[in-house]
């Protein structure tokens, strides 16, 4: 797989083990075993819904769909866009925890304009993937 | 696809058409006070019938199959981490679908007990599949 995609993924199963981590703080602090954490429950769904899953799946999708034009494209965009993503998750996270709307809002225009570029990125791929089905080819 | 892809894609559709059988009675029409707190008690859990138990899984399970061969002699790896987190995960689900909510009503300390072992297990499962799945991420 593509360096960006290596990279993504690990650092989405990273989001994984964070985001199952408070989520089972969650739990305990249901069960009264640990004490709550104000924001944490923001921080836990950021982490496995964005950090997680769909970072994953645009990593994956940069990996497998076809290259547009017989060539792959370069690397440096899904860079841009998967940091900023990222770094989108961790704000909204930071700010959930800070109690900070401000970050909140930062965040999730970073994880706005980092979707919006991988889509520009995914998009020529998945018509070259259209037009590599049987449907187009047959 | 392998057998551990297999139980899981096939485990996470079953939680999936369970999801979707309690998300009607989530929101059936009634006007039973009873019923009705039932209902509220057990949002939680059917938020993670979906994405735990739906979405988390078949993750897992399609990764086991799709990601690069670990090698030639050995083509899914360590893959008694990805066996132990399958039990681990999915007693941690259906145990949280009943002492959440349960938990949330009665507090008594058997309840909150099995809410804290379900908050272990799941974390195990999903702690050994972060290891696992790391070691099939490979450059080209």
């Amino acid at each position: 797989m593509p360096r960006v995609s290596y990279w993504m993924i690990r650092l989405a199963l990273l989001h994984l083990l964070l985001g199952f981590t408070g989520g089972a703080w969650l739990l305990l602090d249901k069960a009264r075993w640990l004490p709550g954490i104000p924001g944490l429950r923001t921080l836990h769904v950021e982490l496995v819904l964005l950090g997680f899953m769909v970072l994953l799946a645009v990593s994956v999708a940069w990996w497998i769909l076809p290259r547009a034009g017989g060539e792959r494209p370069a690397d440096r965009g899904a860079w841009v866009a998967g940091v900023g993503f990222t770094l989108g998750v961790w704000l909204v996270g930071v700010g959930a925890i800070g109690g900070s709307m401000k970050l909140q809002w930062a965040g999730r225009l970073l994880e706005l304009m980092g979707i919006i570029s991988w889509a520009r990125l995914l998009w020529p791929r998945v018509l070259a993937a259209k037009s590599h089905s049987p449907a187009h080819t047959g | 696809m392998p057998k551990l892809s297999r139980w899981y894609v096939k485990t996470a559709l079953g939680y999936l058409a369970l999801a979707l059988l309690l998300g009607v009675v989530l929101v059936w029409p009634t006007d039973a006070a009873g019923l009705r707190l039932w209902q509220g008690l057990f949002w939680p859990a059917w938020i993670h019938l979906l994405t735990v138990g739906w979405l988390t899984q078949l993750i897992f399970g399609v990764a086991f199959w799709l990601f690069p061969r670990h090698s030639r002699a050995h083509p899914y790896g360590p893959q008694r981490l990805a066996g132990i987190a399958y039990p681990l995960l999915n007693v941690g689900i259906l145990l949280r679908l009943l002492a959440e909510p349960a938990v949330a009503w009665t507090a008594s300390p058997l309840w909150r007990g099995l809410v804290g072992l379900s908050a272990i297990l799941q974390w195990v499962a999903g702690t050994l599949m972060a290891m696992y799945l790391w070691t099939r991420v490979k450059q080209r």
